[in-house]
């Protein structure tokens, strides 16, 4: 009878998942474990993108619980005939088969595969986002695109370093600032590095204030940073009502990949401001947005097992994504210079750098490096401009990669 | 054709085409945008100055200021507050409003859950 109490007691430990640390490559749960604690201290405590960052380092928790049965990995390698087909125009996940024998962290993780939540993602922010400034000044579309350069600059850096075509798109759209662009862009070109790329996009977006600055001071004088710009003129209702439907026109018609997230942004903007459907609006930018952040960040969140995290892609992650703000930033900055050169000193070239669609983090960064030079000096409204078109930016430059890089896959 | 290219040659295509697309697309943007903006601000401009003589037309007549009956209670203060905020919310829609009486709410239930009320049974 002791004998039999023992066994139960061994065999309830094997089957635990403290024993399945220490089998095989278990620790690196472990590891990922006390990764998901440190994402706590940075959401909670230092208060880093904490609407995304939480439930990503949850999910990552959840899905690194040896046993818990909430995500399996092994259904999303591409390899495994019983969830994936393939035809000539790529591999199709078995939908059905997932929801049969998937854990709860793997159906709905669907949501990213199939490209439903960073759209619904854009749909909310649509529903927030004032773009009175843009349209006032529709030159500020210029400073968002030249801010997209430090994507095609990690783009290449991540070449040098060894990645594929599509992982390297992944991985520089880390330089759009943009959660949501890059989740949606790793998903379909190289969702084995999601984790990582959502965890590294998060994350700088969270040190724009600190990346930035330092950036902007040595690419400006003195005189270029106390410039007071002019105040732009008003935006009728009519003008904001036609913006959205002539900017998903005319995007989606040149580049129809690009359509899922720009439409849905500008969906949500004509909700907000026609004025006829006001509950919707408040939904889209309430409850809505709110759902799919939870479902996003956790499963993003889940797919960081120790595998996939725990070598060295994760710091040429890290790297690149660092150099792609830093050059998105230049990028934006320098174009702000060269416009207040053709502009005869009327443009400050610091709304430049919120070209980078961290909204609105960047402009007001803008805002305070402006202000360090003169108090009286207010850049935000005018770098609002360039850092709401930096999110249709980062949205054209995901169709292109897209575009280009599928054939990759 | 690109899946047979060196990781440079991938590089400075998708760099190029990449910025090349972007920029073009936010070009074209920006010239769209400026141009509904001219149009905009072009109709608005010609509609200020069509509006401007009827409007002179519209202020010859005074309206006949009807004082509203009150119920015992509300002071003359308050009775030009809720004026006031009537005619305000019909300012620059061609009606004007007369304010026939103003009576004290149903006491029973809050001003905030009366409110809460209406927006949730308020028609789509």
């Amino acid at each position: 009878m002791l004998n039999s109490f023992l066994n139960t007691l061994v065999g309830v430990y094997y089957d635990s998942g403290i024993a399945s640390f220490f089998v095989g490559e278990g620790w690196k749960n472990l590891v990922m474990i006390a990764v998901a604690c440190g994402l706590f201290y940075l959401a909670i405590k230092k208060g880093f993108e904490p609407l995304l960052l939480l439930p990503i380092a949850f999910g990552m928790l959840l899905a690194n619980l040896p046993g818990a049965g909430l995500y399996h990995p092994e259904i999303w390698d591409t390899a495994n005939a019983q969830y994936w087909i393939k035809d000539a125009a790529g591999f199709h996940i078995l939908a059905g088969n997932v929801l049969q024998h998937g854990g709860l962290l793997d159906i709905l993780y669907l949501g990213v595969k199939l490209g439903i939540y960073p759209p619904l993602i854009f749909l909310g922010i649509g529903a927030m986002t004032d773009f009175g400034p843009l349209i006032a000044r529709p030159s500020s579309f210029l400073m968002g695109a030249a801010a997209q350069l430090g994507i095609f600059a990690a783009f290449f850096g991540a070449l040098a370093l060894g990645m594929t075509g599509p992982e390297a798109g992944s991985i520089g759209i880390i330089g759009g600032a943009d959660g949501p662009t890059a989740i949606f862009v790793t998903s379909k070109l190289a969702p084995h590095l999601l984790g990582p790329i959502a965890v590294a996009a998060y994350s700088y977006m969270a040190l724009v204030p600190l990346i930035q600055p330092p950036i902007m001071r040595a690419l400006t004088t003195k005189k270029e940073r106390l410039i007071r710009m002019n105040v732009p003129r008003t935006v009728s209702k009519t003008e904001k009502i036609m913006f959205p439907i002539i900017i998903t026109i005319v995007v989606a018609l040149i580049l129809p990949d690009a359509a899922p997230l720009v439409g849905m942004l500008m969906f949500g903007n004509l909700l907000k401001e026609s004025g006829k459907t006001d509950r919707i609006a408040k939904a889209a930018q309430n409850e809505l947005m709110n759902i799919v952040t939870i479902f996003l960040g956790t499963t993003v969140g889940a797919t960081t097992n120790g595998a996939s995290f725990l070598n060295f892609d994760t710091l040429k992650i890290v790297a690149m994504g660092l150099v792609a703000f830093c050059i998105g930033t230049a990028g934006g900055v320098l174009l702000g210079k060269l416009m207040c050169f053709l502009s005869g000193g009327k443009i400050n070239p610091l709304i430049g750098s919120a070209g980078v669609s961290a909204v609105p983090m960047a402009a007001r960064v803008s805002q305070k490096v402006g202000q360090e030079e003169d108090p009286g000096n207010f850049l935000l409204m005018h770098a609002m401009g360039p850092n709401v078109s930096g999110v249709i930016g980062s949205a054209v430059a995901a169709g292109v990669l897209i575009k280009i890089l599928t054939p990759l896959v | 054709m690109i899946e047979n290219m060196s990781d440079i040659q991938l590089g400075i295509i998708v760099t190029i085409c990449g910025l090349v697309i972007v920029f073009a697309i936010l070009a074209i943007l920006v010239a769209v945008i400026g141009a509904s903006g001219a149009i905009n601000t072009g109709v608005a401009n010609s509609n200020n100055k069509k509006e401007k003589p009827a409007v002179e037309n519209k202020q010859a007549p005074a309206p006949k200021i009807v004082k509203p009956a009150v119920s015992d209670g509300i002071d003359d203060e308050t009775v030009a507050v809720i004026t006031a905020a009537v005619y305000s919310m019909y300012a620059g829609t061609g009606v004007t409003p007369r304010v026939s009486f103003i009576k004290s709410a149903d006491k029973k239930r809050p001003a905030w859950a009366s409110a809460g009320i209406a927006q949730n049974i308020k028609a789509f």
